[in-house]
C-alpha cells in the first residue's frame, strides 16, 4: 500500500479546513500534528482573551483569567471526552475515543482561535471604558457609590459573554461540519452535537462557575478563585437567585 | 484575455467543496483579465492609477511580484493621501490643527488596521483563504491606500463645506460620510481580492468590515478632537463610547 505523505497541520489549515486536514481527521492520519496544532491553537487564543477579559479589573486580573480561560476549555475536554465517546458509540457512531477528543480540542481550538483574532479589538474597546473606582473597595455590590462602577462593570461583563457565546456558536458550527466529515451523515453529526454540546455545557458551566471570576467586580480586591464557590454549585445558584434567595 | 493560474490552493478548495457541499465563484468577478504584473516602474503615479483601476495588478505585486516596493509605495500613497486629507479636516478651525489633524488622521487609520489585522487574517482564514499573514496585511494595505486616495478625491468638496459651515457636527458628519463611503469602495476591493485569489465568495468579510468601521469610529473618538481645536490636550483622555461622543457634539 502507498504510504501516504504526512501532511505538517497549521493553525490556517485548521481554520480553513482544507480538504487534506478534513480527510487526516475522517481517516484517523496525523493526529498527532492535529492535537498539536489544536492545543497551540486553544492556548494561544484563551491567553490572549483572557488576559483582555480581566484587563479591565486590573493587570493582575488579566494574568489570573489569561492562566484560567485555557485551562477550562481545557478540563472541559477532559470531563466531558469519556462520557461523549460513549454517547457517540451508543448513537451508533462509532466514534474512537482518541477521534472524539480530537474532534472536541479541534472545535475549541477554532472558538479560541476567533476569541484570539478579537482580543485586539475587545481590549480597545474595554481599554475605553471608566476604569474600576478604587475608593468602592470593600463595599456592598448595591452600595450607592459603587453603583457607576459596577454598572460598567455589568456592561463589560455582558460583552465579554456575549463575544464568547458568538465564537462559540462558530466553533461549534465547525464542529458539526467535522463530525459530519467523520460520520459521513448529517443526521448523525446532529444528534452527536447536540448530546456533545447538552454534556459538554453542562459541566462548562459548573466548571466556569469554579473557576470565576475572570472579570471579577469592582468591590473585590482581584482574586484567582472564590472559596466560596466550591461550597455549593452553579445551578444551586441559579435555582436560589430565581427563587431570590 | 490572461488566463488564470490553477493551483494548489484552486484544487483543494474543489476538494473541499465536494467534501463539504458548499463553494462556486462568481464568473463576474473583475479581477480576471487584470491579475498581472503591474506594467513599467513602481512609483506614486503608477499606484495610484492601478489603485483605481487595476487593483488586481497590485494583489498579484504583493502575492507573486515586487511585493515590497510595491508595499512601500503603498505606505507612501496611503500615508500622503490621509495627510493631505488631514490638513483639509484641518483648515475648519485653523491654526494648530493644520498639523494636529492630518497626524491623528493617518495615526487613527494606521492604528485601527492594525487593530483589526488579526482578525482579518482569521476570519479570511475561516471563509478559506489561503493566504499568509504578510499577504492578508498586503490586501489590507491596498485597501486603506484606496481609501485614502479616494478620499483626496472628496477633498475639494470637504474643503468647501469646511469654508462655508459653521456647526461643527454638520462638518463632522460630512467627514465621517465621506469615510464610510471611501471605505466600503475600499474593502468590496478587498473583498473581491480575497474571492479572486481564492477562488470562492467570502461573505464573512462584511462581518469584519462591521467590526473594522466601529473601530475606526471608536478611534476616532479616542483621538479627539479631530475638527475643533482642542481645549487643554491635543488629545482628550476623558474616556467615551463614540455614540456617546456624538450626542455630546449634536445637544452643544
Amino acid at each position: 500500500m502507498e504510504k501516504r505523505t504526512q501532511v505538517p497541520v497549521t493553525l490556517a489549515a485548521m481554520c480553513r479546513m482544507d480538504a487534506e486536514f478534513v480527510s487526516c481527521l475522517a481517516e484517523g492520519r496525523n493526529t498527532r500534528s492535529m492535537l498539536l496544532t489544536a492545543l497551540e491553537g486553544i492556548l494561544v487564543g484563551t491567553l490572549a482573551y483572557g488576559a483582555v477579559f480581566g484587563y479591565w479589573r486590573a493587570p493582575l486580573q488579566a494574568v489570573y483569567s489569561g492562566v484560567k480561560l485555557p485551562l477550562l476549555f481545557l478540563l472541559v475536554v477532559a470531563a466531558s471526552g469519556v462520557i461523549n465517546t460513549m454517547l457517540g458509540q451508543v448513537m451508533g457512531a462509532r466514534l474512537a475515543f482518541k477521534t472524539v477528543v480530537l474532534l472536541m480540542l479541534v472545535g475549541m481550538a477554532v472558538t479560541a482561535l476567533l476569541l484570539g483574532a478579537l482580543s485586539p479589538v475587545v481590549w480597545f474597546f474595554v481599554a475605553q471604558a471608566p476604569p474600576p473606582d478604587s475608593r468602592v473597595l470593600g463595599l456592598a455590590c448595591d452600595s450607592v457609590e459603587a453603583a457607576k462602577s459596577m454598572g460598567v462593570y455589568r456592561v463589560i461583563l455582558i460583552t465579554h459573554v456575549a463575544i464568547i457565546g458568538v465564537c462559540g456558536i462558530v466553533g461549534n458550527a465547525r464542529l458539526f461540519r467535522m463530525i459530519r466529515a467523520v460520520t459521513g451523515s448529517g443526521a448523525m453529526a446532529r444528534r452527536l452535537l447536540l448530546a456533545w454540546i447538552l454534556v459538554s455545557g453542562f459541566v462548562g458551566c459548573e466548571l466556569s462557575w469554579l473557576l470565576s471570576p475572570y472579570l471579577c467586580n469592582p468591590v473585590t480586591p482581584p482574586h484567582i478563585v472564590n472559596r466560596h464557590y466550591f461550597e455549593s454549585n452553579f445551578y444551586e445558584y441559579v435555582y436560589h437567585a430565581v427563587q431570590g434567595r | 484575455m490572461n488566463e488564470i493560474k490553477t493551483n494548489n490552493g484552486l484544487e483543494a478548495a474543489g476538494a473541499y467543496d465536494r467534501l463539504t457541499g458548499q463553494g462556486g465563484t462568481d464568473p463576474l468577478i473583475a479581477f480576471e483579465g487584470d491579475y498581472h504584473a503591474l506594467r513599467g516602474i513602481v512609483g506614486g503615479s503608477s499606484i495610484i492609477e492601478a489603485v483605481l483601476k487595476h487593483p488586481a495588478a497590485l494583489v498579484y505585486e504583493l502575492t507573486k511580484g515586487r511585493s515590497r516596493s510595491v508595499a512601500v509605495w503603498l505606505v507612501l500613497v496611503a500615508g500622503m493621501c490621509l495627510l493631505a486629507y488631514g490638513v483639509i479636516m484641518g483648515s475648519y478651525k485653523g491654526g494648530v490643527m493644520y498639523l494636529v489633524a492630518p497626524a491623528k488622521m493617518a495615526l487613527g487609520v494606521f492604528l485601527s488596521s492594525l487593530l483589526c489585522l488579526p482578525s482579518l487574517y482569521i476570519f479570511s482564514s475561516m471563509g478559506g483563504s489561503r493566504q499568509t499573514l504578510s499577504e492578508t496585511a498586503g490586501i489590507l494595505l491596498i485597501c486603506q491606500t484606496l481609501s485614502g486616495v479616494l478620499l483626496l478625491g472628496f477633498a475639494p468638496i470637504a474643503w468647501v463645506f469646511s469654508q462655508s459651515t459653521s456647526a461643527l457636527a454638520i462638518m463632522g458628519f460630512l467627514h465621517l460620510a465621506v469615510w464610510l463611503l471611501a471605505t466600503v469602495f475600499a474593502v468590496r476591493v478587498m473583498s473581491r481580492a480575497f474571492e479572486f485569489l481564492n477562488h470562492r465568495k467570502m461573505g464573512v468579510l462584511n462581518v469584519w468590515a462591521v467590526i473594522f468601521i466601529v473601530v475606526t469610529l471608536q478611534m476616532s473618538t479616542v483621538l479627539r478632537p479631530l475638527i475643533a481645536k482642542p481645549v487643554g490636550p491635543v488629545v482628550e483622555t476623558e474616556k467615551m463610547f463614540f455614540l456617546t461622543h456624538w450626542g455630546k457634539c449634536v445637544s452643544d
